[in-house]
């Protein structure tokens, strides 16, 4: 038997294979484990959040974060009335331009909004990296 | 399977229906049932090339699962270029090596050592080349290597690499492999197929 025919009868038969009997179980376990994965993955991602959330409260709470962030907000309150007085209103002008009237706003509604805007920020990444 | 590789994913077929690149492209959006389906189509090859490579079943069906898991893993590498199941076998077939090898260090085996052949030299029941029979007869790293180059499609170079032998050995070890098969299957061919009643308990 030449060489080459003989190399191609190894391969084919190496190819052939016995049909087994528990394939659709075999297949089961294989999902049944990529489930279990994808499930652990979840919850350590959830528990990593969890405790980075924790450590950053603890951090914010220890370092007089709020205390921080509300003495920034008065003296901003400040500034702004100050500006106020001896400025006009950036919105009342532009709402005056357009035909509107905006609500006069405070710092610490602005101070939410950007705070309400970071949140969605980080929802959408995290959304993003489950699907991607 | 039909369906030309590298088709868009038609999500109104069966997982059934569609062909294993398709599936490769729904798993690679997490699609675990698409990447069941591979499973379902293409463990048995797997498995069974791992039992030639040595494994007992056990461990076979465990390197296959952890295979598949790894594939699933790695599913973006997978471009359609070759067959999807020489690629999870070659995946398998390194797994395997890398137990064949721990094993080794621990337990050194002589290298010309060859298996019992389970059948015995006259105790064929089907004397028609039976493959898995006639790798029982080659040792254990002449099995190996010629199972990673005609089973897995591995060159001598990658077989080489993959188990950290030299080329030169590898090399061996394939040809003494191929002599003794080819052996096997000449004196196969040449012996006559059993008589289907011999044997039989006679009744009357």
């Amino acid at each position: 038997m030449a060489d080459q025919e003989f190399d191609a009868q190894l391969a084919r038969m190496f190819a052939e294979h016995p049909p087994f009997p528990d394939q659709a179980a075999f297949a089961r376990r294989v999902e049944a484990r990529l489930d279990r994965g994808w499930g652990l993955r979840r919850m350590v991602i959830g528990v990593l959040g969890l405790g980075g959330g924790l450590v950053a409260a603890g951090q914010g709470l220890g370092g007089n974060l709020i205390g921080r962030l509300l003495s920034a907000s008065h003296a901003s309150v400040n500034v702004a009335q100050q500006t106020a007085s001896s400025a006009p209103d950036v919105l009342a002008l532009l709402g005056q331009s357009w035909g509107l009237r905006f609500p006069s706003v405070g710092i610490e509604v602005i101070w939410l909004v950007l705070g309400l805007l970071a949140v969605a920020a980080a929802l959408l990444a995290t959304r993003a990296l489950e699907e991607f | 399977m039909g369906g030309p590789p590298g088709a868009q994913v038609a999500p109104t077929k069966p997982l059934t229906g569609l062909h294993d690149v398709e599936l490769a492209q729904l798993a690679m959006t997490a699609d675990r049932q698409a990447f069941g389906e591979l499973a379902r189509r293409h463990g048995s090859a797997v498995r069974a090339l791992l039992r030639r490579m040595g494994a007992d079943p056990t461990l076979a069906d465990d390197l296959a699962q952890d295979a598949f898991l790894a594939a699933f893993e790695a599913i973006t590498d997978f471009r359609g270029e070759g067959s999807f199941a020489g690629w999870v076998k070659r995946i398998a077939a390194r797994l395997y090596i890398k137990r064949w090898r721990r094993r080794a260090e621990l337990d050194p085996a002589p290298e010309g050592a060859e298996q019992a052949d389970e059948t015995g030299a006259d105790g064929l029941t089907d004397r028609r080349l039976d493959l898995d029979q006639a790798l029982k007869g080659l040792s254990g790293p002449e099995r190996l290597y010629v199972s990673l180059c005609y089973g897995a499609g591995l060159s001598h170079t990658e077989a080489a690499e993959a188990t950290g032998a030299p080329l030169g050995t590898v090399k061996s070890h394939v040809k003494r492999a191929l002599e003794k098969l080819k052996r096997r299957m000449a004196a196969d061919d040449a012996a006559p197929l059993p008589d289907p009643d011999e044997g039989r308990l006679a009744h009357g």
